[in-house]
């Protein structure tokens, strides 16, 4: 008795999921994803992913879109906080709140957390002794 | 002096051909493109060149992760096509990098991930950024448009509209579509089986030889197939008569193609019929 009325209760549940699932793959049709369906299936197919269903491709579309976004977020956290950090007179603040500038500095903090690690050259030199001081370079 | 009108117009260089290296460059310029329209939505006004670059490369590298996890776990079940829960699971894997509710739970199914329902999340609270430039299709989907709509009618029908028509890539233009075979279905289903092949002249044989005697009926038992109660009266020879093709003395007559073996006493090598009776299997 215990055992089917469990039965019975995962069986409704699973058809919650299904249902939510079902609703959710039917409203991506209506979400248009920043990356277009051609450009994902062009990258899905160089990777061997066969999929005649349109949602699948907008699913990858979206989780893709998702992460970017976050990375983002994440980039413009430290942007901000880099800036309330200087502090400097009222007007250069005010005007470089309004130029957010997504820099390698703050990508790469923000793709840390992510797993990816980036490291950008800082500056390249003519030669070995540039920007030596005088007395070194004479050595 | 040469007046600017009569001189022709300097010839243009011809278009580089679309190689594949052109194909990637154009697929990541529009990449950017998309990535940049995203960085704005969050909130940035600009960005640098080289960090934007990194981004897009990060994007690709990211989806085609998933298509190839997707792919890979397809393709382990014996499948070539990827399906929801192909899709899903390569997404929680790439997702576990930073986590999502309920990653923990290992036994759970994957209706209720909580990947995908953070998607749908995303979703509901983030406004629609569609992409900048209108796409023009065939740039992507080389393959014919023919192949791509009749094979596209062919699937399930709970999902017919959401399969697509110009997606085979592989298949060149100039090749005729497939033909439709949902009438020599509904013939052999009349036996209450689907009988295997195109030939239609193949399967009228089998409905014949059904139809014969108790030999057949033990053969027709053995396959399974289901006789039907009134069945058509059918002619057939068995002697040496050299009028028809492919008759062997002392055999059944048989028409070729698909066929049991039938030891033949009696052979008669005539020229004519040399290659009707070798090619009975």
């Amino acid at each position: 008795m215990n055992q089917s009325n469990q039965g019975q209760q995962t069986s409704e549940g699973r058809h919650e999921d299904d249902a939510a699932l079902a609703d959710f793959l039917a409203s991506l049709m209506d979400y248009t994803p920043t990356i277009p369906d051609e450009l994902v299936e062009h990258y899905l197919g160089k990777s061997g992913f066969q999929c005649p269903d349109v949602r699948l491709i907008r699913l990858v579309a979206v989780a893709t879109q998702k992460f970017i976004a976050d990375v983002a977020t994440d980039a413009l956290q430290h942007c901000k906080a880099r800036q309330s950090a200087v502090v400097k007179d009222k007007r250069d603040k005010q005007q470089k709140d309004k130029r957010l500038i997504l820099t390698m500095d703050d990508l790469s903090k923000s793709l840390r957390e992510y797993g990816v690690n980036v490291k950008h050259q800082e500056y390249f030199a003519d030669s070995p002794s540039a920007g030596l001081d005088p007395a070194s370079r004479e050595e | 002096m040469k007046s600017k009108r009569n001189r022709p117009p300097p010839a243009l260089p011809p278009p580089p051909p679309s190689t594949a290296s052109s194909e990637s460059d154009y697929a990541f310029t529009l990449t950017n493109t998309a990535v940049a329209q995203i960085c704005s939505s969050t909130g940035f006004t600009a960005a640098e060149s080289p960090a934007l670059r990194i981004l897009t490369e990060i994007a690709t590298r990211y989806l085609r992760s998933i298509a190839k996890s997707a792919a890979e776990s397809a393709n382990s079940a014996n499948r070539t096509e990827s399906n929801l829960t192909d899709t899903t699971s390569s997404v929680e894997a790439l997702c576990s990098v930073t986590g999502f509710p309920g990653a923990s739970e290992v036994t759970g199914s994957f209706l209720n991930s909580g990947a995908v329902t953070e998607l749908a999340k995303f979703t509901e609270h983030s406004e629609e950024i569609p992409f900048a430039k209108p796409l023009p299709r065939k740039i992507f989907s080389i393959g014919s448009e023919k192949s791509g709509k009749v094979l596209g009618n062919v699937g399930s029908n709970s999902n017919s509209e959401y399969i697509g028509g110009e997606r085979k890539k592989h298949i060149p233009k100039w090749l005729p579509a497939m033909p439709v075979i949902a009438k020599e279905e509904e013939k052999g289903r009349e036996k209450g089986k689907e009988i295997w092949g195109f030939c239609g002249k193949a399967k009228e044989i089998e409905i014949e030889r059904e139809q014969k005697g108790e030999e057949n009926n033990d053969r027709g038992e053995r396959k399974g197939i289901e006789l039907a109660l009134n069945r058509e009266k059918v002619r057939f020879k068995i002697g040496s008569d050299g009028g028809s093709g492919g008759l062997l003395g002392g055999g059944v007559c048989r028409r070729g193609g698909i066929g049991k073996r039938v030891l033949c006493e009696n052979w008669s090598f005539d020229d004519k019929n040399h290659h009707q009776n070798i090619g009975t299997k």
